[in-house]
């Protein structure tokens, strides 16, 4: 028999339920509210998933993730190892879900089971996936091919989220994480900035240099690779390699004749934002 | 011999035309080390000084920004020898002076890429973020041990000539033109001068940039908008100054007088000198506001030095000496003074000249008052700024009184001896400026030298 909530460390406020899902697994939570005879929404939250469950008379009625709906839905949100919780009363939009409540769970706990084993995936799901970079050949299946064409800069949670494949695509990407085919990189948004120009000379172009307090930030917010997006007053727009150099805070320097193409010059004020350099932006 | 005879014979060479030749040799070896950089590589120059002037609030790490370290340089370069200097050398040489002002100014520009690119590599940084630099610290830092005394030398020249060609000689002008133009006592003059100098630099190298960034800028303005106002008036015999000054620059006919090879030796005497003294390219004093620069690489703050030569003496310089010419007083002068208000015909005349030349040396005492701060606490350490502030103050309160002829010229002769520690520095560390030219122009991050 499944632990009570109560001796699980569930927060109870007034008529809203809200918890963690490393304290409360997601078959548990469903069983316990859908048991507990009072309609109303789930909300999900984990990183780079947001997940809604609808309950109505005693059973599973909606369920909303990433996308997908009815029991890919629920499939997707058995795999998450974390993150919060929060059920209250409130209007279903719709139900998207006929099973019975047994059926439901059943398919809950096969979900669960399915990922367990799959360690080689993040517990962060909002982490983005990349090439892995290293030269060397893999033999790949053709499910393998597929995901690893598809899912190059999509988070774990929309690489995962296909309907009707939700635990092959994670066993997939699994086997591609653990070869290191694919790696799993922590990239977070980086706001535009504005720098003010400034030009450099000689034989090397397609760089720019930033000061090298803000590259530091860059690097460790984006941890991958990336290049810069510039863009002029004018309109112009281009992309650099970029690297740190010392004593040039609040600028970009650009190759002086790529500054003139961009219609810019020293101290013309440009947006740049770091790429990762697979091209996924993430301003 | 007693000391004022010592004086006007060290003045004599220090000033004279043997220091003049020592000038332009060592402006033509930095044009030719620097890789002819006023020449080359005008149209960078160009692009990152008047071309970025949106940039003038911008800086980088530093102490104040690039322009306004270059329009603290400026508004000590530009003073009475924009105005009444390029009088006296038209009235010495003739129009042709104004020629070979031309071509000691574009050598001279060299020089002082060299001495603002010095002053930035090898500035000392200190922990409050504070920079210092200028010709004591390259002529100390960059050359070998046993010549690193030379920039002790410098500093104590450079302290002490504060006083004279920054300090007395232009509250004295300042005092004299304001009485002659609005009979506003000397006294006033000095007390009124005192008491805002000491504002400013008590306020530190931000405050003087700041006043320097509005002030020379406007004083600028000023001049050339009643310069070419002045030449509208003149318009009929403009294109008769211009020829004058090409056929004088070999030999004929000068104003004053004179004919061939005589006209053609006053001409290349006044006009040379000029171009040299007017911008103090060679003495090395600008390159003390220079080293304040927020720059990522000191030759970014070289090109600035190009640009305040030219702005000081072909562009300043020429207009006054056109404005002159054009006028038609020269022949009739009694003195550069006199013939420098003479020159101004337009309504009020009097009053323009006299506030053009008191906002010329009033720059010019601001920033040689911070000239002298430098150089007095490199000799004698941080404490002594306050001290040499108030001193430097009291003596432009006294110096509008007038009657420190003797003072005057001592420390216009220390002022001259400042170029000889400062030029031999600029000889020898003619590599570290190849070094850093090549670098900057090959995309190369400045590398500041260590200890």
């Amino acid at each position: 028999m499944l632990p009570q909530p109560a001796e699980r460390g569930i927060l109870t406020v007034k008529k809203m339920l809200k918890g963690n899902l490393a304290d409360l697994p997601l078959p548990e939570l469903l069983q316990t509210l859908a048991t507990s005879s009072r309609g109303g929404l789930l909300a999900i939250r984990a990183p780079g998933l947001e997940g809604r469950v609808g309950f109505r008379a005693q059973r599973i009625v909606m369920a909303k993730a990433g996308g997908l709906a009815g029991a890919d839905a629920l499939r997707l949100l058995a795999g998450l190892r974390q993150g919060t919780f929060a059920f209250g009363p409130s209007e279903l939009e719709e139900e998207n879900l006929a099973a019975s409540l047994a059926e439901a769970l059943t398919g809950v706990l096969e979900a669960l089971e399915a990922f367990r084993p799959l360690t080689a995936l993040p517990e962060d799901w909002s982490r983005v996936l990349q090439k892995s970079g290293r030269r060397q050949e893999f033999e790949l299946a053709l499910p393998e091919l597929q995901l690893y064409t598809e899912a190059e800069g999509k988070t774990v949670a929309e690489a995962l989220a296909a309907p009707g494949q939700v635990l092959e695509r994670a066993r997939t990407l699994n086997r591609l994480l653990a070869r290191g085919v694919l790696v799993a990189r922590v990239v977070r948004s980086v706001a535009p900035v504005t720098l003010v120009a400034l030009p450099y000379y000689g034989p090397v172009t397609g760089l720019a240099y930033v000061d090298r307090a803000l590259y530091q930030r860059w690097s460790e917010r984006l941890g991958a690779p990336f290049r810069l997006r510039v863009r002029a007053p004018r309109g112009g727009e281009a992309t650099f390699r970029v690297e740190p150099r010392d004593a040039i805070p609040e600028r970009v320097m650009l190759h002086d004749r790529e500054l003139r193409k961009l219609r810019a010059a020293r101290g013309t004020r440009l947006k740049v934002v770091p790429e990762v350099e697979d091209g996924s932006i993430k301003p | 011999m007693d000391l004022l005879s010592l004086n006007a014979l060290v003045n004599r060479y220090v000033w004279g035309p043997e220091m003049m030749l020592v000038f332009l040799l060592v402006g033509l070896y930095l044009t030719v080390r620097s890789g002819f950089v006023q020449f080359a590589r005008i149209g960078v120059i160009l692009r990152e000084t008047l071309g970025a002037i949106r940039e003038r609030a911008l800086g980088a790490g530093g102490e104040i920004t690039p322009f306004q370290a270059t329009m603290v340089a400026l508004g000590a370069t530009m003073g009475q020898g924009n105005l009444i200097g390029v009088t006296a050398a038209l009235l010495a040489g003739g129009p042709g002076a104004i020629f070979w002002m031309w071509v000691a100014g574009i050598v001279g520009m060299a020089t002082k890429f060299a001495e603002a690119t010095l002053a930035v590599h090898y500035r000392r940084r200190f922990a409050d973020g504070s920079v210092s630099g200028g010709p004591m610290y390259y002529l100390s830092r960059g050359l070998p041990r046993g010549l690193a005394w030379l920039g002790g030398l410098y500093a104590l020249l450079a302290a002490l000539a504060a006083f004279g060609i920054g300090n007395l000689t232009q509250s004295s002008a300042m005092a004299a033109s304001l009485k002659a133009a609005f009979a506003i006592p000397p006294g006033l003059t000095g007390l009124f001068v005192a008491l805002v100098v000491a504002f400013i630099l008590g306020g530190g190298i931000r405050r003087i940039a700041g006043f320097a960034q509005t002030l020379v800028p406007l004083m600028v303005l000023v001049f050339l908008v009643a310069g070419v106002a002045e030449l509208v008036v003149y318009a009929g015999r403009l294109g008769g100054a211009v020829a004058a000054i090409f056929q004088g620059a070999f030999g004929a006919p000068a104003v004053a007088g004179g004919l061939g090879g005589y006209a053609l030796a006053q001409a290349l005497k006044a006009g040379v000198g000029r171009g040299i003294f007017s911008n103090e390219a060679g003495l090395g004093s600008a390159a003390i506001a220079h080293a304040q620069a927020q720059v990522d690489h000191p030759v970014r703050q070289g090109f600035w030095g190009v640009i305040e030569v030219f702005l000081d003496t072909l562009v300043v310089n020429t207009l006054m000496a056109l404005i002159l010419l054009a006028s038609g007083v020269l022949p009739q002068a009694t003195g550069a003074a006199q013939a420098f208000v003479a020159a101004w015909n337009l309504p009020s005349g009097e009053a323009i000249a006299a506030v053009i030349l008191a906002l010329f040396v009033f720059t010019t005492l601001v920033s040689w008052g911070f000239y002298g701060e430098e150089a007095a606490s490199f000799l004698l350490g941080e404490g002594i700024r306050w001290p040499y502030r108030i001193t430097y103050v009291v003596v432009a309160f006294v110096g509008a009184l007038g009657g420190f002829e003797t003072v005057t010229a001592i420390a216009d002769t220390l002022n001259g001896l400042m170029a000889i520690p400062n030029l031999l520095g600029l000889l020898l560390l003619g590599g570290a400026v190849a070094r850093l030219v090549r670098g900057f122009f090959r995309g190369e991050p400045w590398q500041p030298p260590q200890g």
